[in-house]
């Protein structure tokens, strides 16, 4: 091991390195599994014997799942937890060694990617040669971990020779030599048949195939039996393997064309009741995995099973369960932990760094005795006719300075035609915890008026405090490292000092969450087939509906962060595009809402990804909803500017009218009681 | 004014007080008003070529900007060639189709490459263009002595109103290895070198979809202009603190294909050094001439992937009227023994 996280390892940053590429070995010391946490939510076992497709964007730890399924990775644990706590300090294992690791698993993991710039040339003519390329590939993992079994004195001569003639066999090899050994059979992969590959790809960029055949060597591999049968055979022969699987652990299936995803559909179906179990990883999971050439796709959950790990992580924090925050917590604690420089400041919490923050803490460090959302209230009342006496009175049934949200509900209430005394007596009631209703109101509006506060005080929203880093990570592990990461940086870059008594200051940590924001943003473009800037475009209408929204007095909706639509009515370019935004996960699928009424059919809820929350000044929680209809969306996104305009527009004007409505509906309630 | 060959850049018009021959001049016509540049100048001083080829890229043109410029280039080369002929290549996004069409039209109207003295305009072919035709050059004709004309551009014209930021192009169709140039894939880790571009969201795409072991940069210095190696050093700013490459940051001079193939070689000399389990890949974002380096130093090693984000729209108004025109010779056969 040429290179392992502890070399990257910032002490001072230690939330610096995020991709799972920088962590080598180490993985376990700065990561968590997500195994169990994805199982108990979903209930699919992603170490289980069904192939699985794992989909997650970047940064959801698709590939830190699957590489804890790798053999390294379990290696490097059975070496950490039995022989020695530095895994650096051991490498081989002996034969006993190898025995009783082998005896703690069920599996041998082989993890691969299907790099971008690796299987991208395989197409046109020479696209069937993909086929044995992968084949090839496979072969060679599975030759360099019998090497090592071989190095731990596990594998005879004579099963050496049988396992390696049969590979021969599969690839057409005229030229063993008589040579039937592990290292023999790796060289020829490596240094012959894979350079050989190499040669006719690059050939194929300005040869036709014929000429290719004509010049050069084509490799002929029987590709499902050096993938099925020789696995098979070798679980089959070596002892200390006996009745194990091997897990194929293939990740980025999204760089695959189509042709290329039928022949992993294919590989998965063959794999039923071979010791050979697929888990792939995704950036999205295609529409339909057709098997190889035919017309057969692949049936969920009868051939394999899909987790959606962002949208897992984000069950396991809906509602009232914390698994995720708690996960989050960890990872960024474990890197606390490690940190010498932060372990002699005393601190080993995230919290003592990004310390959350109330509502009503939040609020009043806002208003700071000021008077202005008075003001605009006061303004408000006499453009409604009331005398200077009458604004007075009103405002001494409202006001409540120790905790400015009860103020602005208070406000809230009276816009909505309550009367001052009546108010006055339920937010006095409520402070006794006596008032069922206000105190519903107060939980429904609080963060919401808040919004409005700042509005108010024409500040923008802060975004601090590690909890609501973690809402604005939905479901994205890394993007709450990195916010994490962005506001520790700016905070040294202004002469931070940490320590017990010093968290991040609030501004930084606001900082850090808007950076991570835009930076997320500008991602939207990365989509690619031409789909990234109208997503991107699409995401702005909508969050500048929901930033408006936000802003309503009335409140029409508390929180307006997710739109229904009718999604089956949604077609064209604005469905691609629509699609486009589902598949990144830039706009998430919410489970749907019941209907308001049994005249109303059951739509579809859909939300931003909440990261984009401090990009457009919205809550990061799931509240409030609003109607969007089909053309609407298909005016948003292929309108010109002018027409995006006034759909807005027509957007907030329902809402608002919509909202009218409600009240005048409840009013009437609250006569006839 | 003598020119070297792998070593000296000089001024076309210099070049051209002596009078020189050309087989074959192969050009490329654009948006960009520069690519007439060369064309004007050889005819003002009347060199002589027999076969000039305009490369003409299969994309839209609605305000004829495109056509209009083919048109000046085909009616100054008329003045001097024997024989001049628009190529109608494939779109720019699919070098590798494009390449093969023209190894089609030469075998039909009677070109022949091989052994003759062949100029090349580089200005406003797309890099995985002129690496594809380079490869073809060398490997199908075994042309190892080129000329190569090239024109900088005034200025870069689109920016970002927000941030300043120049933009040349928009969205990302796909990221891929240049065709003929996927080198090898024999170790399952990567190393990245990327030489930075104004744009530097690429820098960044690229980034994440190689996902390197390991990232190297290079920064053009001397820039073109003064003050431009900082413009790109700030576009890449979120690329070099993301991929950790400000630890591993070069510089080569943005106009010296020579130097910038030094600094390559060295780089990746050092990598192959501290680990030969890696795959060397670069993605050559930065000036044409940067590009010409990485390509003359991957043509004499067939293990390096050179990638490519391929765009989703160039901008029309890409750059803005043209710079000095340069000349060099190569000698891929000499470079081979450096």
């Amino acid at each position: 091991m040429e290179k392992d996280v502890k070399n990257r390892f910032n002490e001072r940053k230690p939330f610096d390195v995020v991709r799972a590429e920088d962590f080598g070995g180490d993985l376990y010391e700065f990561y968590e599994p997500l195994e169990n946490l994805v199982r108990k939510v979903t209930g699919v076992d992603i170490a289980g014997s069904r192939p699985v497709f794992l989909i997650g964007g970047r940064g959801t730890g698709k590939t830190m799942v699957l590489k804890f399924l790798s053999l390294e990775m379990q290696l490097n644990d059975f070496i950490r937890n039995t022989l020695c706590e530095d895994i650096l300090c051991k490498v081989e294992l002996t034969s006993e060694e190898m025995k009783e690791f082998l005896k703690k698993i069920s599996y041998i993991g082989i993890y691969s990617r299907f790099r971008t710039t690796e299987y991208d040339q395989f197409k046109g003519e020479i696209a069937p040669l993909f086929k044995s390329y992968l084949a090839i590939k496979i072969g060679e993992q599975i030759f360099d971990f019998l090497r090592s079994l071989k190095a731990s004195g596990l594998v005879t001569k004579k099963q050496e020779s049988e396992i390696t003639e049969f590979f021969f066999e599969q690839i057409k090899e005229p030229e063993s030599n008589g040579d039937y050994s592990f290292d023999y059979a790796l060289n020829l992969i490596r240094n012959k048949i894979i350079q050989q590959f190499d040669t006719i790809v690059e050939k194929s960029a300005y040869c036709s195939l014929d000429e290719i055949k004509r010049d050069y060597y084509i490799p002929v591999i029987i590709s499902k039996k050096v993938v099925f049968n020789l696995p098979n055979l070798i679980f089959r022969t070596i002892d200390a393997l006996r009745g194990k699987n091997l897990f194929i652990l293939l990740d980025e299936l999204e760089y695959l064309n189509d042709n290329q995803t039928r022949h992993i559909g294919e590989l998965v179906k063959d794999s039923d009741e071979t010791s050979v179990i697929f888990k792939i990883g995704a950036r999205y999971l295609p529409e339909t995995i057709f098997v190889g050439e035919s017309d057969q796709v692949l049936q969920e959950p009868h051939d394999f099973r899909v987790i959606k790990i962002a949208d897992s992580l984000n069950a396991a924090h809906s509602g009232k369960k914390f698994d995720y925050t708690r996960l989050i917590k960890k990872i960024l604690n474990k890197r606390l932990e490690k940190s010498n420089y932060f372990a002699s400041k005393g601190i080993t919490r995230i919290e003592q760094l990004f310390p959350n923050q109330s509502i009503e803490e939040e609020a009043l460090l806002l208003v700071k005795d000021r008077k202005k959302h008075w003001r605009i209230f006061k303004n408000y009342l006499r453009t409604h006719d009331k005398s200077e006496k009458d604004i007075n009175k009103i405002i001494d049934c409202l006001k409540y300075p120790e905790n400015p949200i009860i103020e602005k509900l208070n406000m809230l209430l009276y816009r909505r035609g309550r009367i001052p005394q009546e108010i006055k007596k339920m937010s006095i009631e409520f402070l006794r915890k006596e008032n069922e209703e206000y105190s519903r109101l107060y939980e429904k509006n609080a963060f919401n008026l808040l919004f409005q506060l700042y509005s108010d005080y024409r500040s923008s929203k802060k975004y601090a405090g590690i909890d609501v880093f973690i809402n604005l990570s939905s479901g994205i592990i890394r993007s709450a490292i990195e916010i994490c990461n962005q506001a520790l940086n700016k905070a040294y870059n202004y002469g931070y000092e940490p320590n017990q008594e010093n968290p991040v200051e609030v501004v930084f940590q606001d900082f850090g969450a808007r950076h991570h924001a835009r930076l997320q943003f500008d991602d939207i473009l990365r989509i690619p087939n031409n789909l990234g800037l109208p997503v991107q475009e699409f995401i702005k209408q909508i969050g500048t509906i929901f930033r408006a929204l936000h802003k309503d007095r009335r409140l029409v909706e508390p929180e307006p962060t997710h739109f229904e639509t009718d999604y089956s009515e949604i077609t064209g370019r604005a469905k691609e595009v629509f699609d486009a935004a589902i598949k990144y996960s830039y706009l998430q699928k919410k489970p749907p809402m019941d209907p308001k009424s049994i005249n109303e059919t059951q739509k579809n809820d859909f939300l931003t990804n909440r990261v984009f929350a401090p990009q457009f000044e919205i809550s990061y929680r799931l509240r409030g909803r609003t109607p969007i209809s089909p053309s609407q969306i298909d005016r948003l996104i292929t309108g010109d500017s002018v027409r995006k305009r006034q759909t807005r527009r027509e957007i907030l004007r329902n809402t608002r009218a919509k909202r009218k409505r409600t009240i005048s509906d409840s009013q009437k309630e609250l006569f006839d009681i | 004014m003598n020119l070297y060959e792998n070593l000296s850049i000089i001024h076309l018009e210099d070049f051209l007080i002596n009078p020189i021959e050309w087989d074959v001049f192969i050009s490329c016509g654009s948006f960009e008003e520069r690519c007439i540049r060369s064309s004007t100048i050889l005819v003002d001083k009347k060199t002589k070529i027999h076969n000039s080829i305009i490369f003409n890229y299969k994309e839209s043109d609605p305000k004829k900007k495109k056509e209009k410029n083919i048109q000046q280039m085909k009616k100054n080369l008329e003045q001097i060639s024997g024989n001049t002929q628009v190529f109608n290549t494939e779109s720019v996004s699919y070098p590798s189709k494009g390449i093969k069409k023209f190894l089609t039209f030469l075998k039909d109207n009677n070109i022949c490459l091989s052994n003759r003295k062949i100029a090349i305009d580089v200005s406003v072919f797309t890099k995985a263009y002129f690496f594809l035709l380079f490869k073809v050059l060398q490997k199908k004709f075994d042309i190892s002595h080129f000329w190569i004309v090239y024109t900088e551009p005034e200025k870069y014209k689109s920016k970002n109103p927000e941030t300043g930021e120049i933009i040349l192009t928009e969205g990302l169709d796909r990221i891929e290895s240049i065709p003929g140039f996927a080198g090898s894939s024999v170790y399952p880790k990567d190393t990245l070198i990327v030489i930075l571009g104004f744009e530097g969201k690429r820098s960044t795409d690229v980034f994440y979809s190689v996902n390197p072991e390991k990232t190297y940069a290079i920064n053009g210095f001397p820039s073109y202009q003064l003050g431009w190696d900082k413009i790109s050093l700030e576009a890449n700013m979120r690329f070099l603190i993301e991929s950790q490459a400000f630890d591993s940051l070069h510089l080569a001079p943005a106009i010296d294909p020579f130097e910038t193939r030094k600094v390559v070689a060295q780089i990746a000399k050092e990598i192959k050094e501290k680990d030969q389990n890696s795959n060397l890949v670069i993605a050559p974002l930065g000036t044409k001439m940067q590009a010409l380096g990485v390509l003359l130093y991957a043509l004499q090693d067939d293990t390096v992937k050179v990638i490519y984000p391929f765009p989703s729209i160039y901008k029309p108004d890409y750059s803005y009227k043209f710079g000095p025109t340069w000349i060099f010779k190569l000698d891929l056969k000499r470079l081979s023994l450096d």
